[in-house]
């Protein structure tokens, strides 16, 4: 168990040997105390501790959105070089999906004017039945 | 800061290029009324005219840029496109949805086996209604797109 050294004050001695004692006898009775008493002394000492918990300042939360330098005191590498960063990635995403939409579209075109202008008629590409009667090696 | 702006410049110039790149290959047309087309496209897009107005503007788009390839097909593709528009357009999105994914699908067959499809059309066209029908004929969706004209009767 661990004990405090009061003995370097002047007069200590006998505060530390009634400290000791007062500890000693503390640390009796909490041994003996019913469990029931020792759960809910718990459950104080967790709910005291909880409410005073240290609040997140707004540096912390910039800090937990992505800004990691937030509150350093360097605005530059702090706020503006992270959305600077969010604002090229948004940009690049914006451009990919445009291209993949044109890339698309150009894809269907592509597709449609041979199915009009196919030697097989647009009932063959509708037809399921024509598909599984190919499967299965006819004629 | 003047890796900051590097940065930025270098993110304008890659999202600027992709864009381009995606547009370059085929300028996107605009989705104009039936009466703001000009006379060569309305000539060419006939067989859509009453229904044009009530196509959307992805779908207009679409008709706009195979227009614009008609007059370098052969006599024979513009013949045949002509007659296929109307049916094509009356179909439901997935039906286009299907017909496109079995189009690749049966392109991606080696070339000796593509050139013998249109026998194996004929000769699928000459079986039974009821074969045909076992086969699957029977589970073409029928659902029509809103708005879309009189469709050929699909055959069965």
């Amino acid at each position: 168990m661990k004990t405090t050294d009061f003995s370097s004050a002047p007069g200590a001695a006998e505060e530390a040997r009634i400290g000791q004692r007062a500890h000693a006898a503390l640390e009796a009775a909490a041994a003996a105390l019913p469990p029931d008493i020792a759960f809910r002394l718990r459950q104080s000492r967790e709910l005291a501790l909880t409410r005073h918990a240290p609040r997140r300042s707004p540096v912390a939360l910039l800090q937990l959105a992505g800004f990691p330098g937030a509150g350093t005191g360097n605005w530059m590498r702090d706020i503006i070089a992270p959305a600077v960063g969010i604002l090229m990635l948004a940009l690049l995403a914006t451009a990919a999906s445009q291209y993949s939409q044109a890339e698309n579209h150009n894809d269907t075109v592509d597709i449609d004017s041979s199915l009009l202008i196919d030697d097989l008629p647009i009932d063959a590409y509708l037809d399921r039945g024509f598909g599984a009667w190919l499967d299965q090696g006819n004629p | 800061m003047r890796a900051v702006l590097a940065g930025l410049s270098i993110a304008l110039l890659v999202a600027s290029g992709m864009a381009e790149a995606g547009s370059a290959a085929a300028p996107i047309a605009p989705a104009r009324d039936w009466q703001q087309l000009s006379p060569s496209q309305r000539d060419i897009l006939a067989p859509l005219g009453e229904d044009w107005n009530q196509l959307d503007t992805e779908r207009r788009r679409k008709w706009i840029e195979l227009a614009a390839r008609y007059p370098s097909m052969t006599p024979d593709e513009q013949s045949r496109m002509r007659a296929r528009m109307s049916y094509w357009a009356s179909l439901s999105q997935q039906e286009r949805i299907e017909a496109r994914e079995r189009y690749k699908r049966l392109q991606a067959m080696p070339p000796d086996q593509r050139e013998a499809l249109r026998k194996q059309w004929e000769a699928y066209e000459s079986l039974s209604p009821e074969e045909r029908k076992r086969l699957g004929t029977s589970t073409r969706p029928a659902a029509k797109a809103p708005g879309a004209p009189a469709a050929t009767p699909v055959r069965k």
